[in-house]
This record gives structure tokens, C-alpha cells and sequence, in this order.
């Protein structure tokens, strides 16, 4: 493929800018510093493959606008003519488009490219002066060998290829060598490996943990026996050390019982006796107190004689005794009277006053008031009535004012009812039909309506009906219409007569009648035949035709009832025009006459409602009167006179105000009447009160004569009489009081004597009848002797008894008993046990410590063992291995894959390949080289040996640096060439490829690029001028064609004329050989370009 | 009543697949499902829960520590102190466990036979517990199919270790049907040995709990214990309680817009954030997939570890010990078409068609492998072969994937060169 023509038709600072590389040979494009050589560079790989979505080219033009166009010529002649412009993406719209500008299939540009993708062209089919300077460097420094040359070349490399496949081995060899001991995944192996020993150290396995629990419990067992014997041992020490301690405290017990028992009863209950001495002591203290209280009484005696004497009452007799509480009422008798008498003193004085202002009050009594004796009540009534009654006046008013435009109201409806003319109350009395009659009618016809719709709509559909099926016996009997009976009837009528004729015939005319009746008997077979074969469509006629006869039948009924229903429709317009013929109106429809008639009853309502208010009109005017009549007759009664104005409310005032002013003059004598009366009660009260207290003095005085009669006193003695006879009377009681305590102390005293003699006598009894015959006071004396000798020795007793029962209740068994009664044998077996007990005690102790040893152990399995910690420590160590080998996997398969297809791509190609570069070493060295060979370096890889004129061979390092450069660039075209000839040559687009050879080695470049023009497509990029001019010496002007990109001022001169000329593409530049002198080509093709 | 319902505790079974690297929060994991447990019980003991059901699996089959077992006894006392009962059946571990054999726990756990299908009562909570624990390791009969009639005017409890009707990842064990479960009247089935939770069905309610806690990168989520509300017999409510202390997580990154390794890092960084955060404190074990069509993919596949250190120090900045990135997977594929490139007749072009062929040519990889691998296969541990995520040299399911990353490494590298 080939592009004849790219058109920069809005690209980068490009419009409309057109190159034509369609002439055969070498085309060289030459654009100086800022003319946009990169930019038709980009402008060919996106015209093939697509604008790139981040493109550098849309400054001038918005990205939406870029546009680059082409004609392609494929290897068989064929041209397409394409324009790309910029998708937006994948699923947006194509970007690639025909000369007319419309969305075209890139098939056929595909179908050129045969497959190369776009990293493919811009990699094989170009070389950069960068790759083409590492690629020789490569070669030089000896990395990789003849393969990875041959591949890095022809994928364009420049020594990429020997730097990934280096990387790739690196890294794997970094990771894991089959040799090496150091490397991170041995290392990690190793890890996982301690790991899993860890583990296995710090694990506790199931089976030791129960072997340690049956040690233990072994132990436990044992150290239970130890403790069991250690038990019993002591068990037998310490009832024999038990014996030891029982047996003095037992006879110490036999002798105090013994002296007890001699001190008798006593000692039994020595608490009996314990108070004994204090109560001698009290009763020999009585004694005497009883013989001081006789002498005491003898005197008080005398005393009481004399003080009776002084108070002339009689001493021996206790009737005349005052008491306390006959003393107290006798003084408050003379206070009471006293008292009294004061009071009744001043009351007298008080009662005189008031009796003097009652007879001054009813002396200046006023006269009744007139008014006291007129009848209110008339005028009250009246009053109330006209009250209930409101303001009738307003109410007249207003209900005149509603009257009237009910009037007007009801007249208008009349005037807009219709098909009526005249007043409401004719329109009352007119006769029209009831409205029931009228709505039965519309009923009535209503009903008949949808009756005869149904019946038509039947009717059609019947008829239709009957259409259709006269169309399918149509259909049925048309052109192919079944034979029917007759015709099958005839047939067998012409065979009968054929066959009559042939049995008949002789042997003449047999053959020809044999002929004839064939003929009919066929007929007759055909007939039947299609009889038989339509049956069914015979079957279907008769059936048709039975089915049409039926509906034209119920047509018939149907149309008849539909006549009727019309007919009894019409009955019903008649006979409501006849129920309007008395009313005189003009009827119209059934509904709309109802309404007329509602209408009609809705006036007559208003015309009642106007009677009802004209009678309460009459009402109210009524009542006014009779109420202004009643009032005035009321003030005229109460003797006031009648009101001038004749309104209900002047009535209503005068009214009122009589009725106040009789009020008033009521109360005033009601208040008069009350003062008297109540000075008068207060008289007859303060009487009353003195006769009371007149009556409580001579009770008081009769009380207190009976109160001091008894003592002789006068009933009529004074207070100060009194007061010296009670005085003389308390001295007496004081006195006798004190004789009757003397009295009872006697008595208490000498029962006091008495208990104490009978309680020793009771003790004596019970206790020591022996002592019977002594004296009180000897006798107890003898008993608390006896008790205070038993207490100590029962306190001894009682504290020997509970020794004896801490060590326990049951007495000292005989063996026992034995053993303690020889203390020499008791001591020796006591040692004996101690031995006994001490050696089992160091048993359990040296079981506890082996016990506590080991559970110790088993809290040890307890805690944390640590094989967790250890296992996750392998998980790790393991994920590390994983990790390892997994980037090993990945770049040792990488490295493999690659090398592989590295050797795979030298024994394909490498003999057609060396031969190419062989020729085109030898053409680049102007012959110095004959051409290169495979051969082999110092370790043994395959490598390039470059063979000189004369057939010296050197290796790669033996060349000069220009020379490498040369064999790279060899090596380069040779691939270049070979991917032409695999997929069919593509343009192969250089970019500046010499500027780092002298003009000598640059020719010669040229020179073999001219030559690989005749193979394929070259296009030439360059910014030096002397490179075009280099071009021109030394390539042919036959296969040379050079192209001068427009600068910034020329595209700016070009977009300013463009509006004037055609939009036509615009030819460049074709630079003849003959104008090869002008050093300034740039000048000279805008000249041209203008010339032309 | 409430009462909680585990399975699969796989108590000191380590966390798989963590390289430790340095800053990692390695005490943080320590002991994880020790901790996990101890959470079980906390909750029955907060939650006044009437019993626990444990559905087996409590121990590791191969593991031998007897202080696990000590430390789950201890655990039971705790919940002997709260008047809990516990009720067990051995699942497949447990009946391979050799500390379950030697362990002796206290009086409120109740281990189910394995001789024949037993019933427990629970009289305080008037249920009836049936079940029957693993005899063997591998039990291949359906046990649910014997369990007993359902006990009248009480609440049924079935408690089975099982894989029911095949669950993948799981070996098939016990194999029962939804049919046999429901046939039975019970209440509730209390399943075990699915580590995925799952409630299969909700009349009656049949849950896979899940396990206690998660344990490497395909256990990912939530991980407890499920909380069961039982009024008047009726179970209202099956609440699944998290009580795991480090939660596993994929964390997927598409950096398709990143312009360079930084950008990519920093994407990362962002989509791991989000999930610290929702682990609501616990540490996260994060697997990290970095996937796009992306300029950056050369960048990132020619040196991937740079990239994972990067990955892994921005977290350890960013995140402190709340994150462990377990492994980063550099899934992001270049912006070239492979497939046109397959059909170019240039050198490229021929190694894609040949990296191709490779990959589905079952003969050619077994060949690759044998080549480049013979010798370190043999270095290598068993373990590295067995269980989830185990590595194989030769697998060609794991031989076809890295083909697909040196296709991934290789053709951008050629097509583009060393300065893309």
C-alpha cells in the first residue's frame, strides 16, 4: 500500500494543505524549524489508524474540526479516496469518511494495512536517529547475541528487547536460582520450616496433659491414705492424754459431794437462805419502830379534845366534821351572793332609761302614707305584657318592607314562567294535569323508546345476518357448485338409456354404442364422484340455506312488532296533549312540562308564603293597641294620669316611672315600723333578765343557810362570821388526819413481824428440823450459817464438772484407765504415737510438694503454650513463599516465553535477513564491506561477523562508530524490507534519519533509501536543508521528489487569500532537479507554488 | 428467650496468607480467634441468652495444642458461672481433633452422641436440643434423616454439622436436603460447617451462622454469631451478631483514569479508607484487586512490588494498624488490542499468537512448567499445595493466569518501548 496523496485539510497549524507522494521513488519532505514536520508525521499514522483521543494537533482548529484526508493506492492498483476526522469514542460516531464527507466502512483501509496495527507501523515501519543510535550500541557492547539483534530490529527496538529480556532474567534470578543459598525465597522456606519446629516444641499434646491429670490424681489418692492413717494415730494420742486429765478431776468430785451431804438440805438450796441475815436485821428493826408508834398516838389524842373544845364542836361525834369540799362550796355561796345582789343594783337603773325612749317613739309615730294604700298590681302586669311583648312598632316596620319584595319577587316568576300570561292567583286557579300523570306518560314512553331501538337494532343485525349467508350460498354455488340430486338423477336417465341401447344393438353398431354408454357411465361416476368429494359443501349449502329461511323468517316477526311498538309510542304524544286541553297551555315535550309544572308549584308556594305574612302584618298592629289601651287604663287606676303621646314605648315610660316612685314611698314606713319595734323587744328583754337574777339570790341564800345550818351557824350570819367558824373547823381536821398515818404504820409494822416469824418457822421445816425448838432470831441465824459453809464448795464442784465435760462426756473405759493408772506406761506409749504421727506427716508433706509440682505443670498448659503465636508465624512465612514464587513464576515464564520466540525468529528469517544486510552493508560502506555472516562470539552465541573487502572478517567491536552505525541501519532496512515482503510493502516514514552521519556515509544512506523506494513506499522527513540539497546530488531526479512544507507565514498569507479562490486541494510543491542551486528552497517553492 | 447460635470457632487455626511486612499490625491478629470466642461469650452472657448451640468445628483437625482446648474449657466456665448451658455436637474437625478427645469440660456442656441421634432438654427454656455429632471425619450419611420426632408443646431445636445439599469450598459431609430439615417440625435448625452465612430458609428458620471469624481472603465480611428471638414458641427474629476482631475484605481499585503510579497509589489509598472505615475498629486483612485499562498498566507490571511497598506504606501512614494489605493484584490490562495484534504478521504479532496457543494448549503449558520449574517445585513445602489459596507449578488453571500477565508485560513493552 501507498499514499499517493495526503491532504492536511484542517490539521494542526495545517488548512487545506496538500502533499501528492503519488510518483514513484524517493519523496523528501522538507519543513523547516516550526513548519509542522512532526505534525504530518502524526498526520499520516492518524489518516491510517485514527486520531489518538489527547491529540497535540487541535490548537488552531477546535478537535471536533480536525480533519486529514488521503488517496490510497493498494499493491493491485486499487485507490480509495478517506478523510479521518476525530471520534469522540469507541461507541461514537466513525471517524473515518469518504470524499464526500459521509461516514464510510474502514474495511478496505483495513484490508491495506493487512493487520498491522498502529504500534507495529510506528515501531517496524519508521526509524528514529534515538533507536538507530542505541541499537548500534547494543550491537557494540556485545548485549544479547545475534537473535535478540535480529527481533529487536525488526520490532524496532533499539536494544529494548535485550534490556526487557535482562530485566525479566534479573528479576526471576533475584528471586530463586536452583544454586543459590542466599535468596529471599530460601530464606522464607527456611522460615516456614523453623516455624513448624517451634510449633512442634511449644505444643502441648492431649496425651501428655492426661497423663499428667493421672499423675495427679495418683497423688492426690495417695496423700488422701497418708491423712486418713495421720488421723487415726492422733485419734489415740489424744484419748489416752484424755485420760490422763479425767482421771483427779473425778475423785475431786466425790469428796466435795461427800462434805456436802453432811450440811444437809441447806446445801441443796443455799439460794433459800442467801438473804437470810438482812432480813433479821429488818425484823429486829420493826420491833422497836412498833413500840415508839404507841407513845405517838396517846398524844395526838389529847390534842384533837382540845381543839374541839375551841370549835364547840363535839369531838367524840365525826357528823359535824367539815370537809374540804363542803368548806369550798360555803365560800363560793357567799361570794355568789354578794355578786348577785350588785348586779340586780344596776340592771334597775338600765330598764328605767329604755322605758323612757320607747314612750318618747311612739309618741312622734308618722302618720301611713298615702301611697302605702294604692293597688301597684294592675300597673305591674301591664308593664311585664308590653315588655314580653318587644318592640312592636320596629317589628311592623320591618315586616311591611319584607312584604313588599315577596310581592315583586312573586311577580317576576309569573312573568318568566312561560306559555302563561297573567297574575299569580290565576295562575293558582288554572287546571293543569297532575304531575304524576304527566311522568307516568313519560314513563310510558321512555319504555317504548328503547323498545323499538332494540327491535331495530335486531332487525339490522337480522338482515345483515341474512346478507351474509345469501353471500356464502353465493359463494358455495358459483362457478364449482356440486352437482345436485337431479343433475346425478339425469346422469343415471342417459347411462340407463346408453346401456338399454347397447344390450339391444348388434354386432354392428356395438362397438360404437359400447362407445356411447362408457361415456354415460363415466358421467354418472363423475357426478357421483363430486357429489361424494362436496359433500361436505353440499352439506354446508343445505345447512345455509336452511339457516337464511329461519332469519328471513324472524325478520319478518321482528319488522311486524317494530311497527306496533311505533304505533303505541305515538298513543302516548296523544294522550298527553289532551291532558293539557283543559289548562289551555301549549305542551311541549314530556320532561320539559314536568319542569313547568315544578316550576308552576314552586310560585304557588311563594304565593302562600306572601298570604302568611300579610295576616302577621294584621297581627302585630293588633296587639300594639290592645297593649297601649291596658297600660293607660292601669296609671288612670294607680292615680296617675294618662300619657300624652299614644306610642307603646311613651306608654311604657310613663309606666315605669309611676310604679318607682310607689316603691320608694314603701320602704320609708317599712324602716319606721322596724326601729319601734325593736326598742320595744330590748324592754321586755331587760325585764325579763332582772326577775331572772332576783330568783338565783334567794336560791343562793337558801343554799348557804343549808350548807352552815349542820354547825349551828345563823342562815343569815355574815361573810366575816363565816370566814372564823371554817378556820376553827380545818385546825381540828389537820389534827385528826395525823392520828389516822400513826395508825397505819402501826398496824404495817406489826405485819411485818409476823411474816418474818412464819418464813424461818417454814425454812426450819423444810431444811433443818432439827432446829425447831430455837428462837426465831437463833434459829436463822443457824441457817445462813449452814449456807454460806456449802457455796464454795458447790462453785468448786460445778467448775471440776465442766472440766470433765470438755473432755467429754464418757467416762474413762477400764483399758484406758488402766494404761493412766501407770503414768511409766502412759509416757511411753504417748511417745510411741508422737514417732507414729511425725513420719506420717513427712509423707503428706513430700506429697503436697510433688502434688503442687505437678499441677503447677498443668497451669503451665494452661496459660498460653505459644504454638498459636508459632503457627501464625508459618502462615506468614508461607505467604512469603507464595509471594516469591509467584513473581518468579511470573518473570521466569516471561523470560522464557520470550527467549523462545526470540530463537524461534532467527532460524526463520535469519538466512533471508543476512543476505539483505549483507547487500546493504556493502552498498552503505561505498563497498569497504563485502557484507556480514552468522558467526560465533568468545562465548560461543551466535553473532555477526562483518566481512571486509578482501574478505578480513571483524566482529561488531572491531568496527569503527560510524560503521556500526551503518551495519545497525543495515540491519534496520533488512528487517524493514522483510516485513514488506511478509505482509506486502506499507510507507515507510523516516524522520530525520542522518543527521548524526557525515554528508559522505548520509549519500550513501540515501542513495540505498532510493534503491528500498523501488520496494516499497519512502517518505523522507528532514529539517536540514543540506540534507535536501544532498538528496538532489546523489539521487537520481527520476526517483527523487521533493516537498516543502508552507511556513507559519506562508499558511497565514494562504488562509488570507482562500475566501477569493475555489476550495479545490492545492498541489504544493513537485522541486525539479534543475533548480537545484537555489540554496533557499523554502523562498523558491512558495514561488513556485504561486507560479503554477 | 434468646438464645445464640454458633459454628465453625476453628479455635487458634492461624490467619492464612499474610506476608508480614514491616509496619504490618502483626500483634494486632494475634490470638484472633481466641478473642473472637471470648466475644461469643460475652455476648451470650450480655444477651442473658437461654443456652448456646455450638454446630461443630470448634477445633482444627490437625491441630494438637491441648492449651486450645484448656482455653475454650475456660471460656465454657465462664458460661457455667452464668448459669448458661452449652449445647455440642463435633463436627469433622472435631471428630479428626485429637484435643477433643483428651478435653473434659464442664458440667453445662452437653456433647450429643455419636453413636446415634440424641435429645437434650433444656428445662429452663422448655426446648429439646437434638442432634448427633461426627463420629468419623468423614461422614458421609445423612444424619438429619434419623433425628427424632419433635417433642410436643416444646421448642425443637435440630443441630447439625452439614454441608446439605453440596456448598462450594466445603467437603460434602452429612449431606441432607431442605425437604428432610423441613420434614422434621422442629423449630430451628441450627447448622454448621458452611463458613458463608446463609439462612436457607425461614419456616422454619434453617441458618448457617457462618464461622466465628474470618481466617483468609475468601472468608470476607462479617463473621459471628446469630442471636435468636423465641416468643411463645415462635422464633421472632434471627439477628447476626459480628464478633470477629479482624474482618477480610476484597478491595476492588479501577484505576483506568490514573496518569501515572502515584495517582494509581493514591485510588488505592482512597477505596481502602472507605472499607477501614465500615470494619467499624477491627484491624482490616485486605486483599486489593488494581484493575482498568490504563496507561499506567506497563508501568505498574514492570514493577509490581514497587508498587505494592507503595500501596502498603500509604496505608501504614494513612490507616496506621488498622489495615494489613494482604496482597495487591495487579490486574490492569494496557491500552493496546491484543486481539488486531494477534493477527499482524510482524515479530509482535507472532509472539501474541504464540502466547495464545501456550496458554490453551493444555500439552504446551505442562511442557513450560517442566522447563522452567522441575527444580523448584521440588523445593518447595507441601503446605504451599494444600487448602485455600494453595499454589501449584503446575496448575495450568494457575499457568494460563501468568501467561496472561507476561501477555499483559510483554507485547505493551515491545509495542510501545522502554519510555511509555
Amino acid at each position: 500500500m501507498r499514499i499517493a496523496q495526503l491532504h492536511l485539510l484542517a490539521f494542526g497549524p495545517f488548512r487545506d494543505v496538500v502533499l501528492d507522494f503519488s510518483a514513484p521513488g524517493l519523496h523528501v519532505v522538507f519543513g523547516p524549524n516550526e513548519a509542522g514536520k512532526s505534525t504530518t508525521l502524526r498526520a499520516i499514522t492518524n489518516l491510517l489508524f485514527g486520531i489518538e483521543a489527547s491529540t497535540p494537533d487541535a490548537h488552531l482548529h477546535k478537535p471536533s474540526d480536525l480533519r486529514v484526508g488521503g488517496v490510497l493506492v493498494a499493491d493491485d492498483g486499487a485507490r480509495i479516496s478517506v478523510v479521518r476526522r476525530k471520534s469522540t469514542s469507541k461507541a461514537g460516531p466513525k471517524s473515518l469518511l469518504d470524499a464526500n464527507g459521509e461516514p464510510t466502512s474502514d474495511e478496505p483501509l483495513l484490508r491495506m494495512l493487512r493487520g498491522t496495527t498502529e504500534e507495529t507501523f510506528r515501531r517496524a515501519f519508521a526509524i528514529h536517529p534515538t533507536t538507530l543510535a542505541a541499537g548500534a550500541k547494543a550491537l557494540l557492547s556485545g548485549q544479547g547475541d545475534l537473535g535478540e539483534s535480529l527481533f529487536d530490529a525488526s520490532v524496532g527496538g533499539g536494544a529494548d528487547v535485550q534490556e526487557l529480556l535482562a530485566e525479566l532474567e534479573g528479576e526471576a534470578g533475584a528471586i530463586y536460582r536452583p544454586q543459590g543459598r542466599t535468596l529471599p525465597l530460601n530464606d522464607a522456606l527456611k522460615a516456614f520450616d523453623e516455624a513448624k519446629k517451634r510449633i512442634k516444641a511449644t505444643q502441648t499434646l492431649p496425651d501428655d496433659y492426661s497423663a499428667k491429670r493421672r499423675a495427679i490424681e495418683d497423688t492426690e489418692a495417695l496423700l488422701s491414705k497418708a491423712r486418713e492413717a495421720r488421723k487415726d494415730l492422733v485419734s489415740q494420742r489424744d484419748r489416752i492424754e484424755r485420760a490422763q486429765q479425767r482421771a483427779p478431776l473425778e475423785s475431786d468430785r466425790e469428796r466435795l459431794t461427800h462434805l456436802l451431804a453432811e450440811l444437809g438440805d441447806v446445801a441443796k438450796e443455799p439460794a433459800r437462805v442467801r438473804s437470810l441475815p438482812a432480813q433479821l436485821q429488818a425484823y429486829e428493826r420493826a420491833k422497836s419502830e412498833l413500840a415508839a408508834c404507841g407513845l405517838e398516838l396517846e398524844g395526838l389524842r389529847r390534842a384533837i379534845q382540845e381543839a374541839a373544845r375551841r370549835a364547840s364542836v363535839d369531838a367524840s361525834s365525826g357528823a359535824a366534821r367539815l370537809d374540804a369540799r363542803t368548806e369550798a362550796r360555803i365560800r363560793r355561796r357567799v361570794t355568789e351572793r354578794t355578786a348577785l345582789a350588785q348586779k340586780i343594783a344596776s340592771a334597775k337603773g338600765e330598764l328605767a332609761r329604755d322605758e323612757r325612749e320607747l314612750s318618747r317613739r311612739m309618741a312622734s309615730s308618722p302618720a301611713e302614707a298615702s301611697s302605702l294604700a294604692v293597688d301597684a298590681t294592675a300597673l305591674v302586669e301591664a308593664l311585664s305584657a308590653a315588655r314580653e311583648a318587644g318592640d312592636l312598632d320596629a317589628r311592623h316596620t320591618e315586616e311591611s318592607v319584607k312584604l313588599s319584595r315577596k310581592r315583586d319577587e312573586l311577580e317576576r316568576s309569573v312573568a318568566s314562567l312561560g306559555r302563561f300570561e297573567g297574575t299569580a292567583i290565576e295562575l293558582e286557579r288554572l287546571a293543569v294535569p297532575a304531575k304524576e300523570a304527566v311522568e307516568d306518560l313519560a314513563r310510558r314512553a321512555a319504555e317504548l323508546d328503547r323498545t323499538l331501538a332494540r327491535r331495530t337494532e335486531r332487525l339490522d343485525g337480522l338482515r345483515h345476518d341474512v346478507l351474509a349467508t345469501e353471500r356464502r350460498i353465493a359463494e358455495l354455488e358459483g362457478e364449482f357448485a356440486p352437482p345436485s340430486p337431479d343433475d346425478l338423477q339425469n346422469a343415471r336417465i342417459a347411462r340407463d338409456r346408453a346401456w338399454e341401447a347397447l344390450r339391444a344393438s348388434d354386432e354392428a353398431t356395438r362397438a360404437k354404442l359400447a362407445a356411447g354408454f362408457e361415456r354415460t357411465m363415466l358421467s354418472v361416476d363423475a357426478v357421483v364422484d363430486r357429489m361424494l368429494g362436496d359433500a361436505q359443501r353440499v352439506a354446508s349449502l343445505a345447512s345455509l340455506r336452511s339457516a337464511k329461511d329461519a332469519l328471513e323468517r324472524q325478520a319478518a316477526s321482528l319488522a311486524d312488532e317494530v311497527e306496533e311498538t311505533t304505533r303505541l309510542r305515538a298513543r302516548c304524544d296523544e294522550e298527553h296533549a289532551a291532558l293539557w286541553v283543559p289548562s289551555r297551555v301549549a305542551p311541549s315535550g314530556f320532561a320539559e312540562m314536568a319542569s313547568w309544572l315544578d316550576r308552576r308549584a314552586r310560585i304557588l308556594e311563594g304565593l302562600a308564603a306572601v298570604r302568611d305574612a300579610e295576616h302577621a302584618l294584621e297581627d302585630l298592629a293588633a296587639r300594639g293597641a290592645s297593649l297601649r289601651q291596658r297600660l293607660g287604663a292601669a296609671l288612670v287606676a294607680s292615680g296617675a294620669q294618662r300619657p300624652a303621646s299614644d306610642t307603646l314605648s311613651d306608654c311604657v315610660r310613663a309606666a315605669e316611672a309611676r310604679r318607682e316612685q310607689i316603691e320608694r314611698e314603701r320602704r320609708a314606713a317599712r324602716e319606721t315600723e322596724e326601729a319601734v319595734a325593736k326598742l320595744a323587744g330590748a324592754v321586755e328583754e331587760r325585764r325579763a333578765a332582772l326577775a331572772e337574777d332576783a330568783r338565783d339570790l334567794a336560791a343562793t341564800n337558801e343554799e348557804l343557810a343549808r350548807l352552815v345550818a349542820p354547825f349551828g351557824v345563823a342562815s343569815d350570819a355574815s361573810a366575816d362570821e363565816i370566814d372564823a367558824f371554817l378556820r376553827a373547823a380545818g385546825e381540828l381536821a389537820s389534827l385528826e388526819e395525823k392520828k389516822a398515818a400513826v395508825e397505819a404504820r402501826t398496824s404495817r409494822l406489826a405485819e411485818e413481824v409476823r411474816a418474818f416469824e412464819a418464813h424461818v418457822s417454814r425454812l426450819v421445816s423444810e431444811l433443818a428440823p432439827s432446829l425447831g425448838d430455837l428462837r426465831t432470831e437463833d434459829a436463822a441465824s443457824e441457817l445462813a450459817d449452814r449456807a454460806q459453809k456449802a457455796e464454795p464448795w458447790i462453785y468448786e464442784r460445778r467448775a471440776v464438772e465442766a472440766r470433765l465435760e470438755e473432755l467429754g462426756h464418757a467416762p474413762v473405759p477400764d483399758d484406758l484407765a488402766a494404761v493412766v493408772a501407770h503414768p511409766e506406761d502412759a509416757s511411753r506409749k504417748l511417745s510411741e504415737l508422737a514417732a507414729s504421727i511425725a513420719a506420717r506427716e513427712a509423707e503428706i508433706e513430700e506429697l503436697q510438694q510433688r502434688l503442687g509440682g505437678l499441677r503447677a505443670e498443668l497451669d503451665a498448659i494452661h496459660a498460653r503454650s505459644g504454638a498459636e503465636d508459632a503457627a501464625l508465624q508459618a502462615e506468614e512465612a508461607l505467604a512469603k513463599v507464595r509471594a516469591y514464587v509467584e513473581r518468579y513464576a511470573r518473570a521466569k515464564l516471561a523470560s522464557t516465553l520470550l527467549t523462545r520466540e526470540i530463537a524461534r525468529f532467527r532460524e526463520e528469517h535469519q538466512g533471508p535477513l543476512l543476505a539483505t544486510t549483507s547487500k546493504i552493508f556493502h552498498c552503505l560502506t561505498r563497498g569497504a564491506f563485502l557484507g556480514v555472516r552468522a558467526g560465533f562470539d568468545d562465548k560461543d552465541r551466535p553473532s555477526l561477523v562483518c566481512v571486509r573487502d578482501g574478505g578480513r572478517e571483524v566482529d561488531v567491536n572491531g568496527l569503527s562508530e560510524g560503521t556500526r552505525d551503518q551495519l545497525y541501519l543495515a540491519l534496520r532496512l533488512s528487517t524493514i524490507l522483510r516485513n514488506a515482503e511478509i505482509r506486502g510493502p506499507l510507507p515507510f516514514v523516516l524522520d530525520d534519519l542522518f543527521v548524526n552521519f557525515d554528508d559522505e556515509r548520509a549519500a550513501a544512506g540515501l542513495d540505498v533509501l532510493a534503491e528500498v523506494a523501488a520496494r516499497m513506499q519512502v517518505l523522507f522527513f528532514t529539517h536540514h536543508a543540506h540534507l535536501v540539497e544532498l538528496a538532489r546530488r546523489t539521487v537520481p531526479a527520476a526517483s527523487l521528489h521533493v516537498h516543502v512544507l508552507p511556513s507559519r507565514a506562508d499558511q497565514a498569507r494562504h488562509d488570507e487569500v482562500r475566501p477569493d479562490q475555489a476550495p479545490t486541494s492545492q498541489a504544493l510543491h513537485e522541486a525539479p532537479r534543475s533548480s537545484a542551486d537555489d540554496p533557499a528552497p523554502t523562498t523558491r517553492t512558495a514561488s513556485a507554488s504561486r507560479a503554477s | 428467650m434468646k438464645f445464640v447460635h454458633a459454628a465453625d470457632l476453628h479455635i487458634d487455626s492461624p490467619l492464612r496468607g499474610l506476608d508480614r511486612y514491616e509496619g504490618a499490625p502483626v500483634a494486632r491478629l494475634r490470638g484472633a480467634t481466641r478473642r473472637a470466642l471470648e466475644n461469643l461469650v460475652t455476648a451470650c452472657i450480655d444477651e442473658q441468652a437461654a443456652f448456646l448451640l455450638l454446630a461443630g468445628d470448634i477445633f482444627d483437625g490437625p491441630w494438637k495444642d491441648f492449651s486450645t482446648g484448656l482455653f475454650f474449657a475456660a471460656q465454657m466456665s465462664r458460661l457455667r458461672d452464668a448459669k448458661i448451658p452449652v449445647v455440642v455436637v463435633r463436627g469433622n474437625h472435631d471428630a479428626a481433633s485429637s484435643v477433643t478427645k483428651a478435653l473434659r469440660l464442664p458440667d453445662n456442656v452437653h456433647e450429643l452422641s455419636s453413636r446415634a441421634p440424641e435429645t437434650f432438654e433444656i428445662a429452663s427454656a422448655n426446648t429439646f436440643v437434638h442432634g448427633q455429632s461426627f463420629a468419623h471425619r468423614a461422614t458421609l450419611d445423612d444424619l438429619a434423616a434419623k433425628y427424632p420426632a419433635r417433642v410436643p408443646g416444646a421448642f425443637n431445636v435440630g443441630l447439625l454439622h452439614t454441608s446439605l445439599d453440596g456448598r462450594q469450598g466445603h467437603e460434602p459431609y452429612a449431606p441432607t436436603s431442605l425437604e428432610v430439615l423441613r420434614a422434621k417440625g422442629y423449630d430451628y435448625w441450627a447448622l454448621g460447617h458452611v463458613h458463608q452465612r446463609e439462612i436457607l430458609s425461614t419456616e422454619p428458620y434453617v441458618v448457617f451462622p457462618g464461622n466465628l471469624q474470618g481466617r483468609h481472603a475468601r472468608e470476607t465480611g462479617e463473621k459471628g454469631a446469630s442471636i435468636v428471638t423465641v416468643e411463645d414458641g415462635v422464633v421472632r427474629s434471627v439477628e447476626h451478631r459480628a464478633l470477629d476482631v479482624v474482618r477480610w475484605e476484597t478491595v476492588e481499585v479501577d484505576v483506568s483514569d490514573a496518569t501515572d503510579v502515584l495517582e494509581a497509589v493514591d485510588r488505592t489509598l482512597a477505596r481502602l479508607t472507605n472499607v477501614v472505615e465500615a470494619a467499624d475498629g477491627r484491624v482490616l486483612a485486605a486483599r486489593i484487586f488494581v484493575r482498568g485499562t490504563t496507561p499506567v498498566s506497563s508501568e505498574l507490571r514492570r514493577a509490581p512490588e514497587r508498587f505494592v511497598s507503595e500501596v502498603r506504606a500509604a496505608g501504614r501512614d494513612a490507616l496506621g494498624d488498622d489495615v494489613w494489605i494482604e496482597k495487591v493484584l495487579v490486574e490492569t490490562r494496557a491500552r493496546i488490542d491484543v486481539e488486531a495484534l494477534r493477527r499482524d504478521a510482524g515479530a509482535v504479532g507472532h509472539l501474541a499468537r504464540k502466547l495464545q496457543d501456550v496458554r490453551s494448549d493444555s500439552k504446551a503449558l505442562a511442557d513450560l512448567a517442566s522447563e522452567c520449574f522441575a527444580d523448584l517445585e521440588r523445593k518447595l513445602p507441601a503446605e504451599l499445595r494444600e487448602g485455600d489459596g494453595a499454589l501449584s507449578l503446575f496448575d495450568p488453571g494457575k499457568l494460563a493466569s501468568w501467561i496472561d500477565d507476561v501477555e499483559q508485560t510483554l507485547l505493551p513493552r515491545l509495542l510501545e518501548g522502554r519510555d511509555v
